[in-house]
């Protein structure tokens, strides 16, 4: 799922960078496999978020959490969320799947127009919705589960079952067109 | 049936269950959690920092 989120944080990045501070905060692997296996030391999880980088090419700050988790526990340890935090240090708004480039582009556009005007505590709300997530992420299946190991891609067909493991594959063949903003990795 | 320690080692169906909806963390309105963390060139992410200067979009994400 993070790497289905990748080109629209990539735009994002691109078009508010000057305005607004963005960061990844490296956190427990989703699905752990032989190659990226659960960390077990903050040296071993520094090094998975390096390769995380050098592979996909991530423009922006990264962040790692420490080996218990501190920080995602704090914030509610979910997969693959965003929080935009305002000028004043809360919450201005929060979605269940980062991989949402035109909702969290609308809050961003609209904390900034609300902080120009002088106003402070934007609360914009939160979103749980997984569908447009579910697309970006399905099309990088393939990709990442070749990334993270054999056992990684077991997991996921004994877990989710045939039918969800189809429908990921499916989707990883339209990859080209659903995430063409991810040609550039490997 | 023991608790899944924080880094699992293997894939459940009952943590994507677990994560449809938020569970804990700050809701919109309230505090952002400092953190200061070690960045992957090397230097330091504090978030703290970022008070009173620009607004800050955090992604949380791994490799796999």
């Amino acid at each position: 799922m993070t790497t289905g989120a990748r080109p629209g944080l990539i735009n994002l990045f691109n078009d508010f960078k000057d305005r607004v501070e963005v960061v990844s905060v490296y956190v427990r692997e989703a699905h752990p496999g032989e190659n990226y296996p659960h960390h077990m030391s903050a040296e071993q999880k520094m090094r998975q978020a390096r390769d995380w980088v050098k592979l996909d090419k991530i423009p922006w700050t990264v962040a790692v959490d420490t080996l218990d988790g501190a920080t995602h526990e704090a914030y509610g340890p979910l997969p693959n969320s965003a929080y935009l935090i305002d000028r004043t240090g809360r919450v201005a708004f929060r979605a269940l799947w980062a991989g949402q480039e035109g909702l969290l582009r609308g809050k961003i556009e609209a904390l900034l127009k609300r902080e120009a005007a002088g106003q402070d505590s934007v609360n914009l709300g939160q979103q749980e919705n997984l569908v447009i997530p579910l697309i970006h992420g399905g099309a990088e299946f393939d990709r990442t589960m070749a990334r993270a190991g054999e056992k990684a891609k077991e997991d996921f067909r004994r877990e989710m079952g045939n039918v969800m493991y189809g429908m990921q594959k499916l989707m990883s063949k339209l990859q080209p067109v659903i995430n063409p903003g991810n040609s550039p990795i490997e | 049936m023991t608790a899944e320690p924080y880094n699992f080692d293997t894939f459940r169906r009952e943590m994507v269950k677990k994560d449809m909806h938020f569970r804990g963390g700050p809701e919109p309105g309230s505090f952002a959690p400092d953190f200061d963390l070690p960045t992957v060139v090397g230097g330091r992410f504090h978030l703290s920092e970022y008070r009173g200067q620009r607004p800050v979009l955090i992604e949380f994400g791994s490799i796999t």
